[in-house]
């Protein structure tokens, strides 16, 4: 499948039912910062998969280096009264994960009416990491949600991050005026 | 304040909370559409295939005519199964107090870990009563919420069991409307 969307040496394409398997190795990997339920099983993909399809905003999609996968990002809950909708994102690749999240969120705000992204980090070790990603683009920290989630047995804290499409802007026009939204005509021009 | 359980009903000293009927749904429905109802500063409506996943959800009337004051409505946080978020929405304050004791109360006693509640920034029916028996929101989502003209930020309370436990064995008139009902089989 060919990418839909460039930037740097990070590739984005539609995030397609034969990735199943790249989810389950992404949350074995321990990469479920969110902590939120994800499948065990290429079945339940496929009911994932379905749920995506028919959800507004959802706009599954792989992220790559060099022609592998290594990332998986979707946004769920959306609300079309208040145009936000919460941001599930699975990295393997740490180090290349700000310019894959960056020019997904770019598509984001792009393409819907989207005034907010919200997301969830689990007070982990490897949680760490991600918050960096998430605040190198422009995140807030908004409050810590106690005992939150329930991980192999343990209660576990969730960080809780918002970003508003203007902060983004911001973010982008100081770091990657590439992925800024601002000066650009609808035909991506600037 | 006095509670007990009756007839599939909660009862509290100002409100009786009961079961969701096609009946109590058009009242309620109808009383969220009004422009004076606190209804405009609330979020979304519940997820249907989660709404009353703990507990059914209530209609929620005033004892002294039996009119329908509001309602209070539960649901699964999406990815933590033994979260609820309570959907509450009264339009008398005290009431509305009541109702959250009432509410909480049976939740913690059929299955849920923790309750979360978010309060759009401006409320502050909700707000300054919250101040008053020393909750803090445990985090402020920024322009979370579009209501009354403009992008509010949502402040989200959220406890657990042993931490409800604490809050109403700490403050007697909230311990009054829990002891009544904690535990009581639906």
């Amino acid at each position: 499948m060919s990418p839909m969307l460039t930037h740097q040496d990070i590739e984005l394409r539609q995030l397609a039912p034969q990735d199943g398997q790249l989810l389950i190795d992404l949350d074995k990997a321990g990469c479920n910062i969110g902590l939120i339920g994800l499948p065990e099983s290429l079945q339940e993909c496929h009911v994932i998969f379905q749920s995506l399809e028919s959800q507004m905003w959802s706009t599954p999609m792989t992220a790559l280096s060099a022609g592998t996968p290594f990332g998986a990002f979707w946004t769920a809950l959306p609300n079309v009264s208040n145009l936000n909708a919460l941001l599930v994102t699975l990295f393997e690749g740490l180090d290349r994960g700000g310019v894959a999240l960056a020019l997904y969120i770019r598509h984001l705000f792009w393409s819907f009416p989207l005034h907010r992204l919200y997301t969830h980090v689990g007070a982990l070790d490897r949680g760490s990491g991600y918050s960096a990603i998430y605040e190198g683009i422009g995140f807030k920290r908004e409050g810590i949600l106690k005992e939150h989630a329930l991980l192999a047995g343990r209660r576990q804290d969730i960080v809780v991050y918002g970003l508003l499409r203007e902060e983004f802007d911001r973010c982008m026009l100081a770091f990657d005026p590439a992925l800024s939204l601002a000066g650009v005509d609808a035909s991506g021009r600037r | 304040m006095q509670a007990a359980v009756a007839d599939q009903a909660l009862f509290g000293r100002w409100v009786r909370l009961e079961p969701l009927s096609a009946l109590s749904s058009a009242e309620a429905t109808s009383l969220m559409t009004r422009s004076d109802t606190i209804g405009q500063l609330v979020l979304s409506s519940p997820p249907p295939e989660s709404c009353g996943r703990f507990v059914p959800v209530f209609c929620v009337r005033a004892r002294r005519d039996g009119s329908c004051v509001g309602l209070a409505a539960n649901w699964e946080v999406f990815g933590y199964p033994d979260v609820a978020e309570i959907g509450l929405y009264v339009q008398r304050p005290g009431l509305g107090l009541e109702a959250w004791v009432l509410d909480m109360t049976y939740l913690f006693s059929h299955g849920a870990h923790k309750c979360l509640l978010e309060v759009v920034d401006g409320n502050d029916s909700v707000l300054r009563p919250f101040e008053k028996l020393g909750l803090r929101p445990q985090a402020w989502l920024s322009e979370h919420a579009y209501a009354a003209g403009q992008f509010r930020d949502v402040a989200v309370y959220s406890m657990t069991a042993d931490e409800w436990s604490t809050l109403t064995s700490s403050n007697h008139a909230l311990a009054r409307v829990a002891a009544s009902i904690g535990g009581a089989s639906f």
